[in-house]
């Protein structure tokens, strides 16, 4: 079971493909980086999630559980015939703003949601959440006169008082110091970690991501570019070759023939990137060996970001070239 | 749902736009019984009777004690009111003083979740989302009824303390028949702003509307606009009668006028109480629908 898994989810708004078909999935346990330009729809997609916006077409399902065309999920039964609780209620979210009420203090905050909630013993769940957010010495000052950053962990506090097995982070790096973004970063792994708690992040902080994402998701203009696991973008960020000639497929061949434990993937416009190969001598005096015409021949050492933005970017050619 | 309401409550009472409205009730109904106070004082008297003399020819002894006479029976009568609910009528019904107040605490109650984001946090699913907007009209419904429950205990003590008595002792079925009928009256202008706070999600339209409809300035307005053009169009001249102003404004006669039958009414023999029961349901279940077909489906961005 996959606590995400969307088939050709699409969101239209006038004549905007605001989400193109997409196909996402999040493992159970997973900390999944979602990764996409400025109106990609990063934060469409985790509406879509957290049932705020009704796709216009597609599947989602949450745990298992389909949400139908008007934005609900089908109750489920567990083993023993009791009804279990809907997919939304075990997401936890903050999408884009934490969603607090300025006139009231942070403990009201929290403690206007578990009600809403039906959270037994309101109050120690809500002291807890606080001590967990570093807020429990703000709990009477009201949210209007809280720091960004001080909303940002309030917002990560009611997004997680309800327990939930999912939880969604828009940009939760946003407005944090140094000292705000690594107890955030620690929370989400020991969430993770400790708890089992499934993350999807969006974020434009790669770095912090790197230190956290177990999978990655690149969007743009609301298509899936790509899905990998956090070894594969390490695989290819590590350093490679960068092969041109004028019969890609053929050369394609001799070196996986010459070169059996390297890897191989093609690119766009005929590149071959190879990795896993000890000495790029020795694949130069093969590619001349061949009697192909080499046309490009680099070694190169990927940094991330680069690399998700050339993805980003290539997948925007892609798309509109599409 | 009751999970959401005490929600709301622990909000409502936790902020201060609550009781910043509660108060504005207390102090207007002890203004406006001061007032008539003061009006049926014997210092307004003379003020008057200063006033008077200061115009005109000087007046002759008997012409003065015509006038004091005159002016002593005044002030006897305006301390002395037809009847409770007639007083609670003209006091803050008919003049649109509840309504406004109901229905603005509402806009802005309701935008706030929008506006904060607070929404973002509750269940929106297909479940979620019939609780939400169940949970609200539910929501409605109680802030009118403690709103007008207040203004009447305010309103009754203020004038109690001003030494005001009523001519006519109501039994207590018209007082609690008026009340419910008023209550459902302010239910349905308060609905009717719901839908278009959500309808819009801005708390200055939501206000804006409260204003105009809510103290029947709107409806005032369609019934003269629609008696206008019923001189070309006859059959225009029957729709003033089911407007939710028009039933209002038959709730100014207090509880006696309710169960008296009325020949104005749409339906022969139809007592004013049920015409009033009708209209107020009419508009309320009207909202409500709308609410759960349509606005209930929107987009939470």
């Amino acid at each position: 079971m996959h606590a995400i898994e969307t088939r050709a989810l699409t969101k239209v708004y006038g004549h905007k493909r605001v989400v193109d078909d997409l196909d996402l999935t999040v493992n159970v346990g997973d900390i999944y980086g979602f990764v996409g330009k400025n109106g990609a729809g990063k934060s469409t997609v985790m509406k879509m999630v957290d049932s705020l916006v009704t796709p216009t077409s597609g599947q989602l399902l949450l745990f298992g559980s389909p949400l139908d065309a008007s934005g609900g999920t089908e109750a489920t039964s567990d083993q023993n015939g009791r009804q279990a609780f809907s997919g939304s209620r075990r997401v936890g979210s903050l999408i884009e703003s934490p969603g607090l009420v300025p006139g009231l203090s942070a403990f009201d905050n929290l403690m206007a949601k578990a009600r809403a909630l039906g959270i037994v013993d309101a109050k120690s769940r809500c002291s807890e959440i606080l001590r967990l957010v570093g807020l429990e010495h703000a709990d009477k000052k009201h949210a209007k006169k809280f720091s960004q950053g001080m909303k940002q962990r309030l917002g990560i506090g009611m997004a997680l008082i309800g327990s939930p097995d999912l939880l969604l982070l828009d940009e939760p790096f946003n407005g944090l110091d140094p000292e705000g973004t690594r107890a955030m970063r620690t929370l989400i792994l020991r969430l993770n970690q400790s708890f089992g708690v499934t993350v999807m992040i969006s974020s434009h902080v790669l770095d912090q991501l790197d230190r956290m994402a177990t999978r990655y998701g690149v969007i743009a203009n609301g298509r899936m570019i790509r899905q990998m696991t956090a070894e594969e973008v390490q695989e290819e960020c590590r350093e490679s070759l960068q092969i041109r000639t004028s019969d890609p497929a053929r050369t394609l061949a001799q070196l996986e023939q010459a070169f059996p434990r390297a890897r191989f993937r093609a690119e766009q416009d005929g590149i071959l990137r190879m990795t896993g190969a000890d000495d790029a001598q020795a694949v130069a005096n093969a590619l001349h060996g061949f009697d192909e015409t080499i046309l490009e021949f680099n070694q190169i050492s990927r940094d991330k970001e680069d690399y998700f933005v050339a993805l980003m970017e290539g997948g925007s050619h892609h798309v509109q070239s599409a | 749902m009751f999970n959401l309401l005490r929600s709301d409550l622990y909000r409502t009472v936790r902020t201060p736009t609550f009781w910043v409205f509660l108060g504005v009730i207390v102090a207007m109904m002890f203004l406006v019984a001061g007032m008539l106070n003061w009006v049926a004082s014997p210092e307004f008297s003379d003020m008057v009777n200063d006033s008077a003399t200061a115009q005109g020819q000087p007046l002759s002894p008997e012409d003065q004690a015509e006038l004091e006479e005159g002016l002593d029976e005044a002030s006897a009568i305006s301390k002395s009111l037809d009847s409770l609910t007639h007083l609670w009528a003209q006091t803050f019904l008919t003049g649109g003083f509840l309504g406004i107040l109901g229905s603005a605490f509402i806009a802005v109650f309701l935008v706030s979740d929008f506006k904060s984001g607070f929404v973002k946090n509750l269940p929106m699913d297909r479940r979620g989302r019939r609780t939400y907007y169940l949970e609200k009209v539910a929501y409605i419904l109680l802030i009118q009824a403690i709103f007008l429950l207040a203004c009447a205990l305010f309103n009754t003590i203020a004038f109690a303390a001003f030494g005001f008595t009523f001519e006519t002792e109501e039994p207590i079925t018209n007082v609690i028949l008026w009340l419910g009928l008023a209550w459902l009256t302010q239910c349905a202008y308060a609905l009717i702003v719901a839908c278009l706070v959500w309808a819009v999600r801005s708390d200055w339209m939501g206000v804006s509307a409260a204003l105009i409809i809510s103290t029947g300035m709107l409806g005032s307005f369609i019934v003269q606009l629609l008696l206008l053009l019923s001189k070309g169009l006859p059959f225009l001249a029957a729709i003033p009668s089911w407007l939710l102003v028009s039933a209002t404004q038959l709730l100014g006669g207090g509880g006696a006028s309710l169960l008296m039958p009325d020949a104005n009414l749409p339906f022969a023999g139809m007592l004013p109480a049920g015409y009033i029961a009708l209209v107020g349901a009419i508009y309320a279940g009207a909202s409500i629908a709308i609410t759960m077909a349509v606005l209930r489906r929107r987009d939470i961005q």
